[in-house]
């Protein structure tokens, strides 16, 4: 059949082709620019929101490092705890999880509720709990409810030198302390792992992303020591409970090297400080500062010990202003003048000295500096400059007014006449260990300067000694051995305006010990105690306390100072140097300014100063009864026998008795009373 | 049979057609490559079966000679009706929509088979019917007999289908040769459809229509048709809308607005978009799309399975999978041309202009500029019927294109 001729509309055939032509090349033309505009000009866009889609990025946390105190004690550690989630959606009946949830945990049901009504699909219900409490609320067994291990910082003995470590949040990250200064090495370096997940969360390896590792963050070990610093916390509180002061502040520290030792600021009912006020705080520090003025006559020759001034009977008359002294005396030795503290006769010194050069010691002794410690938030202190100080300025200065200093920078002024006249920069930060507790930076002690010579530091020491054994710091003299110390009382400068606060005063004491050889140099501040206020009476005692119970701990901090500078001087030199050890005192000398090469050379020293003292009771126990405990423990340490104790003062008894003879492993007992 | 002469194939238009479906095979591969489930991993193979069973379809009916058809196209024409009435009453129904029988491992849709036989019911009508620009009357039954499938698969109900119809209708109206403002005053009802949301709009528009009409006069018949159609399209659309499926409503709200519900119906709109967007230039390479293997994507180897194609192989592989679409319709239409036979000419015309739909419609929805129709990709989607029904049609064309010179 041919129904060509039906074709009414045939000459526009051609035209309609053209058309449908033109038309498809535009409906192609749509498609391949819409792609392009997909695929090419919002790839990107569309990349992104696929990677976001189908890659799942885990967070591999890295392991916060580990703060040890100098024994290795840990004072900062990880614990692994368990930490629970929701996932909303897939709970069934929020009303009955949150009941059974608060049930177990310290929250209110409605506020438990309220988090899984939010439109997320992951909440936290409760972060690091408790192991107990974990295995709880694991027991309900709800549906909807996830744990995973997190790990969670814990300060294990006790929150012990809390101030100085400071704290984390909950996501580890130091918020104060050595935790935030050193956050950047404890912290590590988290790693991640990228998983591909499909639509419905599982997890698929279409292509291997490359794993990268966290690296465990490292760990500190702190000039600290855990027990004295335990002793510190206790003792400051103590004081400053006892006497209803606004608060307390102690350093200890090895003169020698300016470690750190202890360190503690208490005020009552004050939470963790985020400063460090030991060495943010600037305060006058009254009379401890007269060991400038002291230091600076002798090493100018400008008094002999023995040299006479008149303390005017306490009462001193410099232009409209009058000094004053507690104890009113006449003519003073120039010895007896710092023994007392007399402010009269030491500001009469200072006029001798002269502005330029009391100025002078004082920058000698590190004032007016920062001690470039190794923590942040440190304060310079301020002395104005000596062409500004009038007479009475001058006076004032020297008797410890007028200036301000931190703790740190006097405590260090007082380290370096106990180690002979060398200015130490104090530090923190002994050792910084790698994952593998391998050291991989040691700190070195580091002299900044020398202050006064080793002469003047010595008849320094022996005013010091003198001062507590006779002075003003006798409250802090100890009949087993000698301490060096000098007493402060500054009145307490108005905080933000010119003054001092009426009856306000801060209490201190600085000392070391023992006063030969120094070990340890402390400093104790009594901000405004009640009651009595001389540096002598408040802060003295609570120095003695912490020596008496330092040196009666079975292994005390002292011998382990001396051990770890491996250096020979297990023998503690200060008690009363008989004739028969006065050798063994000065090898001690000879051997710390030359340091050997270490334990071998130590050890047949040892052997040496056995064979010269004691060479008679070498092979039997030694009588120990009625010797102090220091030097029970000395002569044991020196046999290399081990001991145990109890008590303090006196040995009463001993187990086995002297003269037993001396098997491999004898261990010797003996316990200790005070004389009455 | 005759002996094989190479002469006579449209080797273009084949081999773009076996190309296409080569493409489908490795997409549905890849697409399922990364599937736990065995049965979903072994599709392509299930779909290389189906090409095979589509191939040998071919083969026979590229045999029949096209007059056979066109003589029985009204008997097609009537069977498909039945079989769509019979489908209502009888057939299986899934996700709310009875679309096919189900005939053992197979289902038959109806809905493909009137694909087929509308194509040729209209073209024999058209090529028969006396066409004159004064007297439409043959417009009205034209249309009469594309609106009477529409209706039956508008009540299964399956939208994307009825839409075919519609277009079929449009297109061989045009191809016999209806001024295009007649086309223009026919597209009307759907200008009506727009505008029925609002009563003003709607009033504005029809006050428009009728001026025209009056300008144009087109006769009585043709313009109370038109008035009435677009009356009820006006009063009824939003009765219909209510009537409409959930699931229907939302792919038409999510087309317009697909951030609305980007859990939802938008889900897929914006999916394919990333996983296309997402592969930029070159793409990922072959089993390396992240998006349709992981899952985000739903339906990615049967209505999206472009999206498969443009996140693997990039604006590059697009544009050459557009390129031989092209090829395939640019030798469906020369055919449509050369056909010196008046039907074959309209049949070849309506089969080339269904898989042009078919194609835009299904890129369109892809890349997110035609709404979410569900009408498959010819060739390359997953779904044996839609391959079988497509070599089905390439069987004819190539069956007219060997008689081209034959009146």
């Amino acid at each position: 059949m041919i129904v060509k001729d039906q074709n009414i509309f045939l000459n526009s055939s051609k035209k309609r082709v053209r058309l449908i032509f033109i038309l498809g090349m535009t409906f192609w033309l749509v498609l391949i620019l819409r792609l392009f505009y997909i695929q090419v000009l919002n790839s990107g866009f569309y990349q992104q929101k696929a990677s976001k889609q189908t890659l799942l990025t885990i967070n591999l946390p890295a392991e916060r490092g580990i703060i040890y105190d100098r024994n290795g004690e840990r004072l900062a550690l990880n614990l692994p705890c368990e930490s629970f989630f929701a996932v909303p959606d897939s709970i069934r009946n929020p009303d009955v999880t949150a009941y059974k949830l608060s049930s177990v945990l310290n929250k209110s049901a409605s506020a438990i509720k309220q988090d899984f009504l939010k439109p997320t699909q992951f909440s936290w219900v409760e972060r690091q709990v408790e192991k107990n409490q974990a295995s709880l609320i694991k027991k309900l067994n709800l549906k909807g409810i996830y744990s995973r291990t997190e790990v969670k910082r814990v300060y294990p003995q006790d929150n012990l030198a809390r101030d100085l470590i400071g704290f984390t949040d909950i996501d580890n990250k130091g918020l104060a302390g050595i935790e935030l200064a050193y956050d950047s090495i404890l912290a590590g370096k988290d790693g991640k792992a990228i998983l591909q997940k499909d639509a419905l969360g599982r997890g698929y390896e279409l292509k291997p992303y490359p794993i990268v590792k966290s690296s465990n963050g490292k760990s500190l070990v702190l000039t600290l020591d855990s027990q004295l610093q335990w002793i510190l916390e206790v003792e400051l509180k103590k004081a400053v409970d006892s006497t209803s002061s606004q608060s307390g502040m102690g350093i200890f520290i090895d003169p020698h090297t300016g470690e750190i030792l202890a360190c503690d600021y208490y005020q009552p009912g004050k939470d963790v400080p985020f400063k460090n006020r030991v060495i943010a705080d600037q305060l006058e520090p009254g009379s401890t500062f007269k060991i400038v003025v002291a230091a600076a006559a002798l090493e100018q020759n400008l008094k002999k010990p023995e040299d006479l001034i008149y303390a005017e009977m306490g009462k001193y008359k410099i232009g409209k202003h009058t000094l004053h002294d507690v104890k009113k005396k006449g003519w003073l030795t120039f010895r007896e003048a710092v023994v007392h503290s007399s402010n009269i006769a030491i500001s009469k010194v200072a006029k001798e000295v002269g502005k330029d050069l009391l100025y002078d010691y004082a920058k000698r002794f590190g004032f007016c500096e920062p001690t470039s410690i190794d923590l942040p938030g440190e304060s310079k202190g301020y002395i104005s400059s000596p062409s500004r100080w009038s007479e009475i300025g001058l006076a004032n200065i020297a008797i410890g007014q007028g200036v301000a200093v931190t703790p740190l920078q006097l405590i260090r002024a007082y380290a370096a006449l106990a180690n002979g006249g060398i200015l130490m920069k104090p530090y923190m930060i002994k050792t910084i260990l790698d994952e593998n507790d391998e050291p991989i930076m040691q700190f070195q002690p580091t002299p900044v300067k020398r202050a006064i010579s080793q002469q003047t530091a010595s008849v320094l020491t022996d005013f010091l000694q003198e001062a507590v054994e006779s002075g003003s710091g006798q409250n802090a003299k100890l009949s087993d051995f000698s301490i060096a110390g000098k007493t402060g009382t500054a009145q307490k400068a108005k905080v933000g305006s010119r003054g001092y606060e009426i009856g306000k005063y801060i209490a201190s004491f600085v000392g070391f010990f023992p006063s030969a050889n120094p070990q340890i140099v402390g400093l104790i501040l009594i901000d405004s105690p009640q009651g009595e206020h001389l540096g002598g009476h408040v802060a003295a005692p609570v120095f003695k306390k912490i020596v008496t119970k330092l040196v009666s701990l079975p292994e005390n901090p002292i011998r382990k100072l001396q051990t770890q500078k491996e250096s020979f001087t297990r023998v503690e030199p200060d008690f009363q140097p008989e004739e028969s050890k006065v050798g063994l005192v000065n090898l001690v000398y000879a051997e710390e300014e030359q340091p050997q090469p270490k334990v071998m050379k130590t050890a047949s020293v040892t052997k040496e100063s056995q064979v010269t003292t004691e060479n008679s009771e070498k092979m039997v126990v030694p009588n120990l009864v009625g010797l102090t405990a220091r030097e029970a423990m000395a002569i044991l340490n020196n046999k290399k026998i081990s001991f145990q104790f109890s008590g303090s003062g006196l040995v009463s008894k001993q187990i086995p008795k002297a003269g037993s003879p001396l098997q491999g492993k004898t261990k010797v007992y003996f316990e200790c009373q005070n004389p009455k | 049979m005759k002996a094989f002469n190479p002469k006579s194939w449209d080797w273009f238009l084949v081999g773009s057609a076996l190309l296409l479906s080569l493409i489908g095979v490795l997409l549905i591969y890849s697409a399922k490559f990364n599937t736990v489930s065995l049965a979903d991993k072994e599709l392509y193979i299930k779909q290389t079966m189906w090409l095979g069973l589509a191939l040998l379809v071919f083969l026979v009916t590229k045999e029949i000679p096209p007059k056979l058809h066109e003589a029985l196209a009204y008997f097609y024409y009537a069977a498909g009706v039945l079989l769509l009435l019979l489908l209502l009453a009888f057939g299986a129904t899934k996700m709310g929509a009875t679309r096919w029988f189900a005939l053992g491992n197979f289902n038959l849709q109806p809905g493909e088979i009137m694909k087929i036989a509308l194509i040729m019911a209209l073209s024999r009508f058209l090529v028969y019917s006396k066409r004159s620009p004064r007297d439409l009357t043959w417009v009205l039954i034209s249309a009469l007999l594309a609106l009477v499938p529409v209706a039956l698969v508008l009540k299964q109900p399956d939208l994307g289908t009825s839409i075919v119809f519609v277009v079929l209708l449009f297109a061989m109206l045009f191809w016999a040769g209806l001024p295009y403002y007649f086309l223009l005053l026919l597209i009307t009802p759907i200008f009506s459809l727009v505008t029925a949301f609002h009563w003003i709009s709607w009033g504005l528009f029809f006050v428009a229509l009728l001026v025209f009409l009056y300008h144009l006069r087109p006769g009585l018949w043709f313009s109370s048709f038109l008035v009435i159609t677009n009356l009820a399209c006006g009063v009824l659309t939003p009765l219909v809308w209510h009537r409409l499926h959930d699931y229907q409503k939302l792919r038409i709200i999510s087309f317009l607005n697909p951030g609305n519900d980007p859990l939802g119906a938008g889900y897929q709109i914006i999916q394919s978009q990333v996983a296309i967007g997402s592969g930029g230039l070159l793409g990922k390479g072959f089993l390396h799309g992240t998006q349709n293997k992981l899952e985000f994507l739903p339906e990615q180897h049967t209505d999206f399975v472009f999206s498969v194609l443009g996140e693997e192989f990039g604006l590059v592989g697009g544009i050459i999978l557009l390129a031989i679409f092209a090829l395939f319709l640019f030798r469906a239409i020369g055919i449509a041309y050369k056909s010196r036979n008046r039907w074959a000419s309209f049949a070849a015309w309506g089969i080339a202009s269904y898989f042009a739909f078919q194609i835009f419609i299904n890129l369109g929805m892809t890349v997110g500029i035609m709404p979410v129709t569900g009408l498959p990709l010819p060739f390359v989607s997953y779904g044996g019927s839609s391959l079988l029904v497509s070599w089905i049609m390439v069987g004819i064309l190539q069956a007219i294109y060997s008689k081209r010179y034959e009146y």
